[in-house]
C-alpha cells in the first residue's frame, strides 16, 4: 500500500492504518532500534510506542514519508530508553555511534554567531547534498539507521579498515562543515 | 561517553526525509541479525576480562579505571567567579621545560594570544565548489548550484575560533660555560588534528628540527576517574595528568618494545570463490576461520577479519572476511596469537557473511600458513599494512612510526593485549589510538652561549574550549584559551607576560589575566599558576 494510501487511513481513524504500518516499516523501524539498544526486546517495545504516537499525531500531521516519520519516532524513543538505561545496561550500538560521533562535535563552534540547536539537524542536511550519494547513503546508515561497520563494509564489498577511513573522513567533514555554520550541538531535541 | 554525541546521535534523527529514504533502499543482501550475537558476547568478554587476567605476566598492562562520570558536563556557573568547565576542553597552552633541569639558565617568557583567525573572512560559493576534491565538473556543478540556493547572496562570512599563539623565551645562560640545553615543548592535542596544533619551534628566528614525544592516552586520575584527558573538560584534569612526571616520562620513554615475546602467525592469502553477481543474487562470498582458543592462556589479534563469533566460555572462535574483489587494494588476512597456540583451525567458504549463523557453505577457499614470529617484527607489519591503507591525506602530520608506537602503547594499556582488553575481539583496525587526547612534547636541541642569550620561540594555532549546551548554560558563543605558568615546567622564569592581539574581534566575558581593551591595557604581567580568558564575538560594528 503507498504511504499517502495509509496517511489516508489514519486520517479516516481507521485502525488497519496502524496494520499497514507495521507491515510497510515495522521491520526496518524496529531494527533500527534493536540495533541501538541490543535488544530484540526493547525494539519491539519502541516500535509499539512509536506507533501509539503515530496514531496520535496523525492527524494533524500529514507525513510524506511514514518511513522516515515512523523511523525518527522509533530512534528518538530507542535513544531515550537508552539515556534512561544504568550505566552497566548500556549495551548496543548507541555506545558505539556516540563515540565515534565524537569526532563531529566541532572543537568549538565558529566565531560566528552561532546556529540554534534546532538547526543542527538543517546544517546536517546541507552538508548531506554536498556529499556523493555512496557516502550519504553510508553516512545515513551508519548514523541514522545504525548499522554496523563490519555490515557495511561487507555489503559494498570492502574491508572494515576501508570503511571505517571513510566514515572517519565523514565525520571530520561533518565537523567542518558545523564549524563553518556555527552549529553547536545542543541537548534539546529536533 | 560525552552527552553531547548522544545528542548529536539524537538530532541526526531530524535529518530530511528524503536522505532516510535514500538510505532505506540500501537493503542487505541477505537479512541477519549479527548484532545480537555481538552484544552478547561483548558482556560475555568482559567477564572474562576482568576475571582472568590472561597476559599478566606476559606483557605488562597499566590499570585502567571506568569512565569520568563527571565528564560533559557544564557544571559551573558561568556568572560566578573563576574559569568555566568546558564541555569540549582544548586544553591550556603549557610552559616549556627542560629535560635535565639547568640552574645555570634563566628564563622570561613573553606570550601573545593572537585573535588574527577571528577576522571574517568571505568565503564564494565558488570557492566551496573548487575546494572539494576529486570532483566531476558536473558534481563540482552540482555542489555550486546547492550552495547558491543556500547562499543566494554567493557566498558567506566565515572564521574560525582558534588564536595564534606565539609563545616566546629568552633564554639567558648565566654561567661562564656554553649550556646545551634539551627542550621539551608541550602542547595538547591527538593525533587527529596535530597536522592543525602542530607547534613550530624556533630558535633567533631560525626553525628548528624536533621530534616528537607522544603522551600514552591512558593518563589515570588519582582518584581512579579513568583516562584524564580523554575526558577533561578543565584545565585542572590536565593538571593531574601531568602533576607527578609519571605521564611525561612514560612519553619521554617511547613506545614499548614487544620484541622476544614469541607468538604464532596465521597468514590467510589468495582467497578464492565465486564472484560476486547482483544480477545472479550471488552477494560477495566469504572466508570463515574456525578454531579453538584457550582463552585462559591466549590473545588472539586480527586484521582483516571483518567479524567474528566469540564463544569465550567454550572456546569456539569463529572469524571471517570477505573475499576481495578484482580490483580492490591487497590487504593482510592474518592471526596473531599471542600465548598458546590456537587448535583445530579450519576454513570454509560462505556465500555471504555469518557463516557462524549456519550460512550457505561455497567452493571457496584460501591458503592458511603458519609461522612462529616475534610479536614486534609482525605487529609492525600489520601495523603499516592498516597504516598503508590510509589516503595521503587521511590524518595529515602523521608519521608511521608515531601511529605504530602509540598503537603498541595502547595495544599493552587499553587494548586487547592488556588486563583491561576492552576490545578482546582482537581486531587490531578497531584501535582507538587517532581519537585519543593526549599532551605532547616537541624535542629539540639548543646551545646557550656563556653569558649570553637567545630567543626560544614557538607558534602554534591554538583550538578553543567551548560549551555545546545551547538550552542550559550561560556559555553560549563563549570560547576560552587557558594558559598555565609552572605546570610541569623546571625551566626557571625570572619573569612572564601575556599579550592580547584583540584585532577588534572580542568582548572578554571573564579572564584573570587582567586585560582592559577599553584603556589599552593589552600587556600583562604573569605571576599566577593559571590563567584564563573567556571571550565572545564583538558586536558587528
Amino acid at each position: 500500500m503507498e504511504d499517502s494510501a495509509i496517511v489516508e487511513l489514519f486520517w479516516s481513524r481507521n485502525s488497519q492504518a496502524i496494520s499497514e504500518l507495521q507491515n510497510k516499516y515495522g521491520g526496518v523501524c524496529q531494527s533500527v532500534a534493536a540495533r541501538l539498544l541490543g535488544s530484540v526486546e526493547d525494539g519491539q517495545e519502541c516500535l509499539n510506542d512509536a506507533l501509539h504516537r503515530v496514531w496520535n499525531t496523525i492527524p494533524p500531521q500529514r507525513p510524506r514519508s511514514l518511513r522516515a516519520y515512523l523511523g525518527k519516532i522509533v530512534r528518538n524513543l530507542a535513544i531515550d530508553r537508552w539515556r534512561e538505561r544504568s550505566a552497566q545496561r548500556r549495551d548496543g550500538e548507541v555506545a558505539s555511534l556516540t563515540a565515534e560521533l565524537e569526532d563531529c562535535l566541532p572543537a568549538a563552534p565558529s566565531a560566528e554567531a552561532v546556529a540554534q540547536g534546532n538547526e543542527t539537524a538543517a546544517a546536517i542536511d546541507r552538508w548531506l547534498g554536498t556529499l556523493s550519494k555512496e557516502d550519504r547513503v553510508l553516512f545515513v546508515r551508519r548514523y541514522w539507521y545504525g548499522d554496523r561497520v563490519d555490515e557495511l563494509a561487507k555489503r559494498r564489498g570492502v574491508s572494515p579498515n576501508n570503511l571505517a577511513q571513510r566514515l572517519f573522513r565523514l565525520r571530520s567533514g561533518l565537523k567542518r562543515a558545523l564549524e563553518q555554520e556555527g552549529v553547536i550541538v545542543c541537548a534539546n531535541r529536533v | 561517553m560525552r552527552e553531547q554525541s548522544l545528542n548529536l546521535l539524537a538530532q541526526l534523527g531530524g535529518i530530511d526525509e528524503q536522505y532516510i529514504d535514500e538510505a532505506g533502499e540500501d537493503i542487505p543482501a541477505k537479512k541477519k541479525v549479527h548484532w545480537l550475537r555481538w552484544a552478547a558476547l561483548a558482556a560475555c568478554l568482559a567477564v572474562v576480562i576482568v576475571g582472568g587476567g590472561i597476559l599478566t605476566g606476559v606483557i605488562p598492562g597499566l590499570p585502567i579505571g571506568g569512565v569520568n562520570p563527571s565528564a560533559g558536563g557544564s557544571g559551573v556557573d558561568p556568572a560566578a567567579d573563576g574559569p568555566s568547565t568546558f564541555m569540549s576542553y582544548a586544553g591550556p597552552v603549557f610552559p616549556l621545560t627542560l629535560r635535565e633541569e639547568n640552574d645555570a639558565i634563566m628564563a622570561e617568557r613573553n606570550v601573545t594570544l593572537d585573535f588574527a583567525p577571528w577576522i571574517r573572512t568571505w568565503w564564494s560559493n565558488e570557492d566551496e565548489a573548487n575546494s572539494r576534491n576529486g570532483l566531476t565538473e558536473e558534481e563540482r556543478q552540482e555542489v555550486l548550484a546547492r550552495y547558491n540556493e543556500w547562499f543566494p547572496e554567493g557566498g558567506r562570512w566565515q572564521s574560525s575560533s582558534d588564536i595564534l599563539v606565539t609563545d616566546s623565551y629568552t633564554l639567558t645562560n648565566t654561567s661562564d660555560q656554553d649550556q646545551k640545553l634539551t627542550v621539551l615543548y608541550p602542547f595538547a592535542g591527538g593525533l587527529y588534528n596535530l597536522g592543525n596544533v602542530r607547534p613550530t619551534l624556533r630558535l633567533d628566528g631560525v626553525a628548528l628540527d624536533t621530534a616528537l614525544h607522544s603522551g600514552v592516552g591512558a593518563a589515570v586520575s588519582p582518584e581512579g576517574g579513568g583516562d584524564v584527558l580523554s575526558h577533561a573538560d578543565c584545565w585542572e584534569d590536565y593538571r593531574d595528568a601531568l602533576a607527578d612526571g609519571t605521564y611525561l616520562r612514560n612519553a619521554l620513554k617511547g613506545c614499548p618494545d614487544l620484541s622476544g615475546t614469541k607468538v604464532t602467525v596465521y597468514e590467510f592469502t589468495d582467497p578464492w570463490g565465486p564472484e560476486k553477481d547482483d544480477e545472479a543474487g550471488l552477494p560477495n562470498p566469504s572466508i570463515l576461520a574456525a578454531f579453538h582458543q584457550d582463552v585462559e592462556h591466549s590473545r588472539v589479534l586480527s586484521v582483516g577479519f571483518n567479524g567474528g563469533y566469540y564463544g569465550w566460555d567454550t572456546g569456539e572462535m569463529k572469524l571471517e572476511f570477505s573475499i576481495p574483489r578484482p580490483g580492490e587494494r591487497d590487504y593482510a588476512f592474518r592471526l596473531i596469537v599471542v600465548g598458546e597456540d590456537i587448535q583445530d583451525l579450519v576454513t570454509q567458504g560462505y556465500a555471504s557473511g555469518g557463516g557462524w549463523d549456519g550460512g550457505d557453505p561455497i567452493e571457496a577457499g584460501v591458503t592458511v600458513t603458519r609461522h612462529e614470529a616475534d610479536l614486534e617484527e609482525v605487529l609492525r607489519q600489520t601495523a603499516w599494512d592498516i597504516y598503508g591503507n590510509w589516503d595521503a591525506d587521511f590524518v595529515p602530520g602523521v608519521d608511521f612510526e608515531t601511529y605504530y608506537g602509540l598503537l603498541k602503547s595502547w595495544l599493552v594499556t587499553d587494548g586487547p593485549l592488556s588486563d583491561a582488553g576492552r576490545y578482546g575481539g582482537g581486531a587490531l583496525e578497531e584501535n582507538i589510538v587517532l581519537a585519543q587526547a593526549r599532551v605532547f612534547w616537541l624535542e629539540a636541541e639548543v646551545t646557550v652561549p656563556a653569558g649570553g642569550s637567545v630567543e626560544l620561540t614557538a607558534s602554534m594555532r591554538k583550538e578553543a574550549s567551548c560549551d555545546f549546551y545551547c538550552a542550559h548554560t550561560k556559555n553560549q558563543g563563549v570560547y576560552g584559551y587557558d594558559l598555565t605558568t609552572r605546570l610541569g615546567s623546571n625551566l626557571h622564569c625570572a619573569a612572564q607576560a601575556a599579550t592580547l592581539e584583540d584585532r577588534g574581534q572580542i568582548v572578554i566575558v571573564r579572564q584573570n589575566y587582567g586585560f582592559d581593551l577599553e584603556n589599552g591595557v593589552k600587556t600583562v604581567p604573569l605571576t599566577e599558576e593559571e590563567y584564563y580568558l573567556e571571550v565572545k564575538r564583538a558586536p558587528e560594528g
